[in-house]
């Protein structure tokens, strides 16, 4: 069997109609990622070891397990449970939640690389805990760890196929059921890699680029 | 002893990217002969070594150690470029101790010694093993044999180094900035071991040092070098005490007032 | 849930084969690609790259699906499911690999470099005495990481018919619509065996150390 171009072309706008639900579900995944991330992170630095313990216990089991599966969990147990949502949504929710547990850990790096003296001479200026996160320490935490979210992205980015086991029409549910319905599946699947490729090698120029000029600001 | 050159530098250049290292380098060292190069940082003094370790290669020239090009050979009465082998071959007439040691942090210090013997000469183990042990008593460290590198001091790690070099018996030894790293009491202790070193054994040796005093004790010879060109040449009391250039003369006070 | 247990458990032994198969395959992979891309060679140096970018810039499933579903179309034989996961989830592992493992290979120094050579070292001796070994305490915590991910990747198997423990977890729920028992025991197993892969690999990092000073 030999690559149709004519069906190559019919079939791109199909395919073009997920990649933009592939990319809201990476974008809104990462949204809650970065969010979800902050909060996992603000709690493993509060001086009590149980919420340490507990966060770490949540993070690490997130990172441990298999992200389909997290998905065919939510997927079937959040309706049991009186949850009713479109798939879409229990996607990005659990695609935000996975990455969640990674964006924690370049948090933590990033607070980590913050002198104590910081938070020393934020003490002296009496400024109040919060207002030294968020004033003091954040701004200066953030601009380093901007690539190593870039890269969380794209790995996301890179994740949202998955999707399509929970029925979302994303690109690649898209490429399958064409493949389906006219057993050729060479055409779609490869365009829906190649779609893949280009976006992510784009990203990741774009990061390399980020962190050029974050090095050279630093 | 030989009649030929130990070292010859023939038209040497070598330049990284733009900045030119050494220009037009024209250098001979006598068997035996102990050859101090000093001058300011920067100037090309450490490339000569690495040149002659074969760490680098030169742009264009000949570097010949006991009449026998490092670079090329002859076949069919061209000059073509040498085999590996051939390199490697007279690369093991060369021994050089470096500046931060370079010691193996994976490796006991009697492995550091013993690995090259073992694996490039194809020494027997246990001579191998006897052979180190004898060097490790020579630079006082018979004691130290099962340490780690990282367990080691400064000073100690480059006496390990210094022994790790003999352990092949080279012809050359070059000794480039060894105690730059180092205290200056610590640095003294070392330099004395190499002095004793110089003593003991025929090889040629050759010198990167800032350190004048000892310039003065082991050097047959001392280069003043600066911007890639060798400017002064001569004994130690002609280059050290009486020097010609203006250059060397604002060099070695610099030196003296910071001393 | 105990009646599921024995089904999971066959299928936490395909997982396992799967991801050991797939470990295997990294490594050679990787091991040739870096080997490819330190070479001075440019022809050898491409081909490695673009299969690094290749398999880094796609997602897994979407590598596997066009293994299983697109390949056959155009090979001469069809392999079977779990030769195909093992070598896609392998070649998509060994990618990231090959990065970790030119990054560790890369951060030896260049004076252990000039170390070996100024010893006379031959270019065998020198990688296998000198760099490798001071690699590995870099490579294996990254390692560590990625064997991890290859582990939960291999779930992606159970989506082209391989038995493992994500495909017969599928077939539970179907058959007994206990939906959270189900995925729930699904997702303990794979977190036990992601710790005992996990502790494997800690104990190797804690053979392969070596005390290592700030400057050697």
């Amino acid at each position: 069997m030999m690559w149709n171009w004519s069906f190559a072309w019919h079939i791109l706008p199909t395919i073009l109609h997920g990649m933009v639900i592939t990319i809201e579900a990476t974008i809104l995944g990462m949204l809650l990622a970065l969010v979800l991330g902050l909060f996992w992170a603000g709690l493993l630095l509060l001086p009590n070891r149980w919420i340490f313990w507990s966060t770490h216990g949540i993070t690490e089991f997130i990172r441990d397990t298999p992200l389909l599966i997290q998905l065919f969990f939510c997927y079937y147990v959040l309706p049991e449970i009186g949850i009713t949502i479109p798939a879409l949504l229990t996607g990005i929710t659990v695609l935000g939640i996975n990455y969640s547990a990674y964006t924690a850990e370049v948090y933590r790096a990033g607070l980590q690389n913050i002198p104590r003296g910081q938070w020393d001479a934020a003490k002296a200026l009496n400024f109040t805990t919060w207002q030294t996160f968020t004033r003091i320490i954040l701004p200066q935490a953030i601009p380093p760890i901007v690539p190593a979210m870039g890269n969380n992205l794209i790995a996301m980015f890179k994740d949202t196929p998955l999707l399509s086991t929970i029925t979302v029409m994303e690109m690649l549910d898209r490429a399958m059921i064409i493949g389906d319905k006219t057993f050729r599946y060479l055409e779609p699947l490869t365009m829906v890699g190649i779609l893949f490729l280009i976006i992510s090698l784009m990203a990741s120029a774009l990061i390399g680029f980020t962190q050029r000029k974050i090095l050279v600001r630093r | 002893m030989n009649h030929k050159a130990s070292i010859e530098f023939a038209n040497i250049h070598k330049s990284y990217q733009r900045t030119v290292v050494l220009e037009n380098l024209n250098l001979t060292v006598a068997p035996g002969e102990h050859v101090v190069i000093i001058g300011p940082s920067g100037s090309g003094k450490s490339t000569i070594l690495r040149l002659l370790m074969t760490l680098e290669k030169p742009d264009s020239g000949e570097i010949l150690i006991e009449g026998e090009s490092v670079w090329h050979t002859t076949r069919d009465g061209r000059n073509v470029d040498a085999s590996p082998a051939h390199i490697r071959r007279m690369r093991g007439k060369v021994g050089m101790v470096f500046q931060h040691f370079n010691l193996f942090p994976h490796l006991r210090v009697l492995q550091n010694i013993t690995e090259a013997p073992i694996r490039v000469m194809g020494m027997p183990r246990s001579q191998a093993v006897r052979r180190a042990t004898d060097l490790l008593d020579r630079v006082g460290l018979a004691d130290k044999a099962e340490a780690w590198p990282a367990e080691l001091s400064g000073g100690q790690k480059q006496r390990v180094a210094i022994a790790r070099a003999l352990a092949l018996q080279p012809r050359i030894m070059l000794f480039d900035e060894i105690t730059s790293a180092l205290d200056p009491e610590i640095a003294g202790q070392v330099l004395q071991l190499v002095l004793d070193l110089a003593k003991q054994t025929e090889m040629t040796m050759l010198f990167v040092t800032h350190q004048m005093r000892f310039a003065r004790q082991i050097a047959d010879r001392v280069l003043f070098f600066d911007r890639g060109r060798i400017i002064e040449n001569g004994t130690p009391e002609q280059v050290l005490d009486h020097p010609q250039q203006p250059r060397t003369r604002e060099f070695l006070n610099n030196v003296f007032q910071a001393s | 849930m105990l009646h599921m247990l024995p089904m999971m458990l066959r299928g936490a032994l395909v997982t396992g084969e799967v991801t050991a198969g797939a470990i295997v395959v990294a490594s050679v992979a990787a091991s040739c690609a870096v080997a490819m891309r330190l070479s001075t060679l440019a022809a050898l140096d491409w081909p490695a790259r673009v299969y690094i970018e290749l398999f880094r810039g796609t997602s897994a499933l979407i590598q596997l699906f066009w293994a299983f579903y697109a390949l056959p179309l155009v090979l001469p034989f069809r392999p079977s499911p779990i030769i195909t996961a093992i070598v896609v989830l392998g070649l998509n592992g060994g990618a990231y690999g090959a990065e970790i493992l030119r990054g560790a290979l890369l951060s030896v120094p260049r004076g252990q470099h000039d170390a070996a050579t100024a010893l006379n070292f031959s270019a065998t001796t020198k990688v296998f005495r000198v760099v490798l070994p001071q690699a590995w305490p870099l490579l294996l915590p990254p390692m560590a990481n990625l064997f991890i991910d290859m582990l939960k990747n291999s779930a992606l198997a159970g989506l082209v018919q391989v038995t493992d423990i994500t495909f017969n977890a599928q077939i539970l729920q179907e058959s007994t619509l206990r939906n959270a028992e189900v995925y729930g025991l699904a997702l303990v197993i794979y977190f036990i065996m992601a710790l005992v892969l996990a502790g494997f690999m800690r104990l190797l990092e804690r053979r392969m150390k070596f005390p290592v000073g700030a400057r050697i």
